[in-house]
Parts: C-alpha cells; structure tokens; sequence
C-alpha cells in the first residue's frame, strides 16, 4: 500500500519533471552553498591552526602572546625588542629540547619580508598536518648570500632560480635604503604550503648580520662592502642577537614546564607562547565571519525550502481533480496526505542528494589548482557529523514544510470527496 | 426488496454539511439490488452528488445508516476500502491521473484493492491481459495504446478508459455521474451500450446519475431525486446556497 504511494508520488514528480527539476536543483545548490561554507570553515580554521604544525613554543621578547604569534608566523607588525643570541644558545641547548629555529626579521623585499635564520629552517618547519618544507626549485642555502622565497613570493614577483634580489631596509613596501651593495642570488623555490612561508624570503642569519655592517646605528652611514671582502668566518658576521625562535621539544609533556622556564628566565624578559593556542584564540577573532556565514548559507537553505512549498501549495488547486479521482478509486485521505509528504520529502532528498554530488564534483575539479596556487588540500572525505546533522536537519524541515500542502490537500479532499469544481 | 440482499441500502439517511445544520438529504429508503440499473435523475442542487458521495462512503451520514452488501461501514478506514473493493467510479470528465498512462490509469483500482486483484487471478487473468482485453471491448483497439499518455486522447476515447478502469477486478456496483455529458450522441449512446453490456456480464449493479431524463428508458429502474429527497423542498434556498459554496458540478 505504501509502496503504492511511493510509486504514484515518483510518477507525478517525474510529470512535473520542469518545475519539479527546478525545486531540486534549487535546493541542491542551496545545500552546496552550505556545506561548502562549512567545509571551507574548517578547513581554513584547521589550516590555520596548523600554520606552524610542529613547533611546540615560540620564544621572543616579552609582549603580548598575540603579538609575538603575529609577528614571528603571520609577519603582522613588529618586534619591540631582540633576544639576544646567547639567550638562544643557552635555552636551545636544554635537554628538553629537540630543535630550534632562530628567526631574525627587519629586512624585506618589495613588500615581502625577509626571514634570516639557519638551514635548521629547512628541516624542522612543520605545516599543516606535520609536512615538511619542500622545494618546487633549486636548493636550500648554500653560499653566504643565497635566498629561499616562498611560492607566493616567486608566483608574485615571478622569479626564478638564479634570479638576483637586493634586500631593503625595514619592512616598508617602498624603501629608499636597500642593501644595494649585497645582493642576493636566488638558489631555490619552496613548493605551496598555504602558510606565511608562502611570502617569506629566507637568507642565513650571516647574511643578515653581513648586509648590516655600517648600519649598526640604524641607518647606512656608509656601506660599500661587497660580497668579495667577506668569507664566512669574518668576525663581523657574528650574530648578536635574534627577533625569535621556535622550539621543538622532545616530548608534549615539556611544553608547560618549558614554557614556564623561559618565562622566569633570568637574564632577559622572555615569553614563550604555545602557538597553537594563541592561533585559536586568534581564529575567534575571525569566527564572526564564519558564524555569518554559515547563517547566510542557513537562510539561503530556508528559501529554497520555502520556494518549494510554494510551489506545492501552487500545484494543489490544480491537482484537486486528480486527488478525487485517487478517493474514488479507493485512496483514503490519508494516502492522499502521505502522498503530498512523500512527494515533498522525495523532493528535499534529491535536493540534498544532487548537493551533495555537486559539492564533491566540485572539491574534485578545485582540489588540484587549490593545491597547486595556494598549498591547501581539502580532503574528500565523507560528510562530517556535524554536517549529517545538519542535512538530517534540512530533511526534517521539509517533512516539517510538507505537512502544510499534506493538510491543505487533506482538507480538501474531506470537503470535495468525489465531486470538484472544474 | 427482500428476496436477496441489496448491495446498497440507505434507512432514514440525513445529511447536512456540519457549519451549517441545514438538512440537504434527507432520505426515507433506498436500495439497490446486485444486478439492478438505477437511474438517478435531478436538476443541480438536488443532492445528487451528495448523495453518490454518501453512497460510496466519502462523506458520513449526518443521521439514519447505509449498509453496503450487508455491512454497516463505520470507520473511515473501512469505508475508503469497501470503496476501492465494491465500486467503480466514473466522473463526468477528468477522470484520468494526467501522470499515469492508459494501462496505469486502468489498474489503478488494483493497487488499492486487494480483493479486485485477487478476483483477476481466481479467473486466470493477468492485469495487462484484462486491460487490453477490457480496452479492445471498449474500442480502444490501437496498437500500443495501454502504453500511450492520456493527454493525447480525446474526451470519449478518455471516458472509455475510465469506464474501464471502474470495470476492472468485477466491482460489485459501477456509479456513473454524468458520464455521458461530454459525450456526442453517437458515443453515447455506445458508451451506455458498453456500459450496460459489461456490467450485465459481471452482474453488477450500475447507478447512473444525471439531469437527461431521456436516459431512463435503458434501466430497470429509475427514480428522481424529488421523489426521493425529503429536504429538497423544505431546504430549497439552503440547498442552492450549498450547491455555490461546495460546487457541485455535472448535477
């Protein structure tokens, strides 16, 4: 008897194939919108919680735990003070410790900064879920005044292996005091990570301090040293002092005990910050934007749903014909009820179905140039909890909605029985 | 009336739409026995339509019983499906379901008659056999036609696939409002031919409305709703206010 209905309702859906097809196709991509908002959401928060997936503290001068994050990662504003280098050494060499990564900020080319560290960079920078750095070009440093740019940098500026850059002094996108007399030669590109690194420029920590001679007291007072005056072992390349450093412990059960030792140190005002807590609380920042969203995306949902029972109730008047002919043939006004739900819901159902396939059609055909320009991978995987709930959601309110038309035509039959105006 | 059971059989029946307490039908007797043709004649407004939709158990008496075969059908439920075992319906016009073709449209009552596709299979019949076999009767003889849409058939061709369709699975009264209305002279009066031919075959009763009193030669009997309807002449104003306001039409 069910199985009936079922059937007459899929018929007369598929009698109704255009205004039917379009109520589908209406919803579908409603139900698109929607997930793909939720899908992108928590790949962007994911991404960015994960910007510096391995790195357990990142020590700096003491300020703000936001500030240090900002300027350290998101290369956002600028450090108040230096550590000093012995401080670095002293608590790099912990045995707690695993790695460091010093970072010594400042300089910048055309507006993308410049990050003097050492090749531990290349080898103990993490992101997203635990990838290492890689190279799409060339190498990493190798001769004093070698640079690494990031993917962004080398798409943007469209650079190549080989390429010589002159850095510039400070961190404006238009400088008048650049390291002219140094420049740097180009020796490898890093392959996409989604992550700052993308529009970071990388030299050694020597380098930094050699492109510095003559400038000690913040301006060039005169700087006509060039690359054949200088070999590695020159005194005037030792490193003073650094913006920041990363820590990599040997075990997650150092980090509070670790992070409360470089705050208490002695001999300088440190902070060190866990960042993937201090990312969080930055994602909240941001997480009105997602909230407004999804709310969007949510209303667009309601509207598909509500042109739906519009079109229901539409084609009731002119359908009351046919329900008295399904009374007499024996349908009881509950079957033309059940019929109306059915038809409704069989409508929702293919609405979410086709979403669904449209949304996975899409991350298919967006996933490789999403991976290729920007590093980010979002994972075809099967929809999440939160998302079942919500599509569990879209069907209840429209089993909700169908009882509107299911008891008008209810209404109506009682009333007509077999005898319509036509 | 009481050599053998009637198929249909109303006592003292009243009838008033519940917001308004007018009586509109008020019935003293009625039966029809298995077998019998009763003509039903009246103008509009006369209750006919009311009282075609009180015999097949779509509307409930106000007062007074109907018996259909014997049993008193009390619930909803029972009624809808003493409807879809015992009758064959024929409107006017539109009496096709536009989403389904001539075949679909012609078993329809199968679906929700279990005992209508049990009496096909005690005769060895198959439902497409019966169909084609009922459609060929019918006149409806064209290659292919069980397949067709119905919306490429003209009116008579349409009332003739409802005439089958009230004839399939042998019910045991066929009701025809108005069937012939839409009809020229010639395909009606072929129509009643087939209409009165089939349903003798399967010693059916038929009960045929309509206002034409010059229908009511072909019948065992016929009878008027005036004669009938206690109310029509107490309630005359009420009844015309009825008819605008619930539209019954083709009476």
């Amino acid at each position: 008897m069910h199985a009936n209905i079922i059937s007459l309702a899929v018929k007369s859906l598929r009698f109704r194939k255009f205004s039917a097809g379009l109520t589908v196709f209406s919803l579908a991509l409603s139900v698109m919108l929607l997930l793909s908002v939720d899908t992108i959401r928590l790949q962007a928060k994911n991404n960015f919680i994960n910007t510096i997936a391995g790195t357990d503290l990142i020590v700096g001068s003491r300020s703000g735990s936001v500030q240090l994050l900002l300027y350290t990662i998101f290369h956002i504003g600028k450090a108040t003070n230096n550590v000093s280098w012995q401080s670095y050494k002293k608590i790099s060499r912990h045995p707690r410790v695993a790695w460091s990564i010093p970072i010594a900020l400042g300089d910048s080319h055309r507006g993308f900064r410049v990050v003097g560290t050492t090749q531990d960079y290349f080898k103990y920078y993490r992101y997203q879920k635990n990838k290492p750095l890689g190279f799409d070009q060339g190498q990493a440093l190798v001769n004093l005044f070698d640079a690494v740019i990031g993917a962004g940098v080398a798409k943007k500026l469209g650079y190549a292996v080989g390429d010589d850059i002159i850095l510039a002094h400070g961190i404006g996108k238009v400088s008048l005091n650049e390291h002219k007399n140094l420049p740097f030669k180009i020796s490898g590109i890093l392959a996409p990570t989604g992550s700052p690194v993308d529009d970071s420029i990388l030299i050694s920590l020597k380098a930094l301090a050699a492109i510095h001679i003559g400038w000690e007291s913040g301006v060039a007072i005169e700087s006509n040293v060039s690359a054949k005056d200088l070999s590695p072992d020159d005194p005037r390349l030792a490193i003073k002092s650094i913006t920041a450093f990363l820590l990599g412990l040997q075990s997650k059960h150092d980090i509070f005990s670790m992070q409360r030792a470089v705050n208490d140190y002695k001999h300088e005002p440190l902070l060190a910050v866990l960042p993937t807590i201090t990312l969080l609380e930055l994602w909240q920042v941001v997480s009105v934007i997602e909230k407004t969203l999804m709310l969007i995306a949510g209303l667009v949902i309601l509207i598909g749903l509500f042109s739906m029972l519009a079109i229901m109730l539409t084609n009731l008047n002119a359908r009351r014909r046919e329900i008295a002919v399904l009374r007499s043939v024996g349908a009881s006004p509950r079957s033309i009820l059940l019929l109306i739900i059915l038809e409704t819901e069989l409508l929702v159902a293919l609405g979410i179905s086709l979403g669904l396939i449209m949304l996975y059609a899409g991350l298919l055909f967006a996933n490789p140039v999403l991976a290729a320009n920007i590093g980010i991978q979002i994972e075809l995987s099967a929809p999440t909890l939160f998302q079942s709930t919500i599509l569990a959601g879209i069907l209840l309110a429209g089993l909700i909605i169908s009882l509107i038309p299911a008891y008008h035509a209810y209404k109506n039959t009682l009333q007509d029985g077999l005898t319509v105006r036509s | 009336m009481g050599r053998k059971q009637a198929c249909v059989q109303l006592r003292e029946l009243t009838f008033s739409w519940p917001e308004t307490n007018t009586t509109q039908l008020d019935i003293a007797q009625l039966s029809i026995s298995p077998g019998e043709s009763l003509f039903i004649q009246g103008p509009s407004g006369s209750g006919k339509s009311t009282l075609l939709n009180l015999i097949t158990g779509v509307l409930s008496p106000s007062s007074g019983n109907i018996s259909i075969l014997g049993r008193a059908l009390n619930s909803q439920r029972r009624r809808d499906q003493f409807r879809a075992d015992h009758f064959g319906i024929i409107f006017q016009q539109f009496n096709l379901i536009p989403y389904l073709n001539v075949s679909e449209n012609v078993t329809l009552p199968l679906l929700f008659s279990k005992r209508r596709r049990m009496k096909l299979s005690a005769f060895n019949k198959d439902a497409q056999c019966e169909t084609r076999r009922l459609l060929d009767l019918l006149g409806l003889d064209e290659q292919g036609i069980a397949q067709r849409n119905i919306t490429g058939l003209s009116v008579g061709q349409q009332q003739r696939v409802a005439a089958a369709r009230a004839l399939i699975g042998c019910p045991e009264i066929i009701i025809a409002d108005e069937p012939t209305s839409a009809l020229d002279a010639d395909n009606r009066h072929n129509f009643l031919k087939l209409l009165f031919e089939e349903s003798n075959k399967t010693n059916s009763a038929l009960v045929l409305v309509s206002h034409d009193p010059s229908l009511a030669g072909h019948f065992d009997n016929a009878i008027s709703m005036g004669e009938i309807n206690r109310a029509r002449f107490s309630n005359q104003a009420s009844i015309n206010r009825h008819a605008c306001k619930h539209n019954q039409p083709g009476s």
